[in-house]
């Protein structure tokens, strides 16, 4: 894909270059917007964000673009994904009056925390990512398995184990 | 091996674990940039990659649907747009670079012109010189002259019309 388009002349902002550019990638910017602005976002501000990002400041992000690192589509659908996420942070942030913010979340504890023990690598990161993905992200096995290339049955190990050294952790803490 | 189900317990025990990760102060993950996250996705790392980007992950779970759509993305890489937008975000950068014009050289002028210039100059200050000494010389003379005693007595004299305090008695 990348191909079709001749990057060195788009990071040269090249106008043409740039066109061809914004009508390849357009739909897929598109397509990735839409699934972060679910909650009633306006995708086409969302989507001129994106093409902003990418050319500001001389298409400085576009320039970090390697090839030979990623496909420029997978590339693009992640940069256009946290960009419509930040974007929306924003506009949250902004709309939020400091008198809606609950007092005790300004609050800050003079106190530090009492730090607890985590024997080291208890759990390894897939299995961090993958419970986090079931109990924080209540993401279906399927989801996660595409999400990190394994099959179901690879996710469904994974969190068995992770649960049993949980448990046995903090049963052994609790004695 | 059965669906992993979400139970009170284990949704529990993870609740503690990320507290007590939380207070223990584990050393947090680095950001990956997003051509690291893209690489993932397409299971371009290395094992010790992987392992960092999970390890970040699993702190950030929300970017998990990043993966998951950036797995898709060739699929979704000919969809179409509308032309609005497409013309909006091709707006974004202008055609061409813009031209940055010269000032207009000053012509050479040559040195006969520049002479007769200082010299006009020269010549209408000692000519406005001239006239002011004239008109200044002409008010000299015409204030000493004897003339001008009736003029310089009219002028201190006292007002008439209505500061005049004979007339008002008069009436």
């Amino acid at each position: 894909m990348a191909q079709e388009i001749d990057l060195q002349a788009l990071s040269r902002g090249e106008k043409s270059a740039w066109d061809a550019f914004v009508r390849r990638y357009a739909g897929l910017v598109v397509a990735a917007v839409r699934g972060v602005a679910q909650e009633g976002g306006d995708v086409e501000d969302l989507v001129q964000e994106v093409f902003l990002r990418l050319c500001k400041d001389d298409f400085r992000l576009l320039k970090t673009y390697d090839p030979s690192r990623a496909g420029i589509s997978t590339w693009l659908t992640i940069v256009a994904r946290s960009t419509a996420r930040d974007a929306l942070r924003r506009r949250r942030l902004a709309q939020t009056p400091i008198d809606a913010v609950p007092e005790a979340l300004l609050a800050t504890d003079a106190t530090p925390p009492e730090k607890l023990k985590l024997p080291e690598g208890l759990l390894s990161p897939r299995q961090k990512l993958v419970l986090s993905m079931i109990y924080d992200r209540d993401m279906e096995v399927a989801e996660i398995a595409t999400a990190l290339g394994v099959d179901p049955q690879t996710v469904r190990s994974t969190h068995h184990k992770a649960m049993l050294k949980l448990r046995s952790h903090f049963s052994t803490e609790e004695q | 091996m059965a669906e992993p189900t979400v139970s009170p317990e284990q949704a529990a025990l993870w609740r503690r674990w990320c507290e007590a990760a939380a207070t223990a102060g584990e050393p947090m993950a680095a950001e990956p940039d997003a051509l690291t996250l893209a690489a993932y996705a397409e299971d371009r790392l290395s094992a010790g990659g992987v392992e960092s980007v999970e390890d970040w992950l699993a702190l950030n779970p929300q970017v998990a649907g990043d993966i998951l759509a950036a797995r898709q993305a060739e699929a979704l890489a000919s969809a179409a747009a509308p032309e609005a937008v497409i013309a909006r975000a091709a707006a974004l950068v202008g055609g061409g670079s813009a031209q940055i014009l010269p000032f207009r050289g000053q012509a050479a002028r040559p040195s006969w012109r520049n002479a007769i210039a200082w010299g006009a100059m020269a010549a209408s200050i000692l000519v406005a010189s001239l006239v002011g000494f004239a008109m200044g010389n002409s008010t000299y003379v015409t204030l000493i002259d004897g003339s001008s005693v009736s003029l310089s007595q009219e002028l201190l004299d006292p007002p008439t019309g209505l500061f005049n305090a004979d007339e008002d008695s008069a009436i």
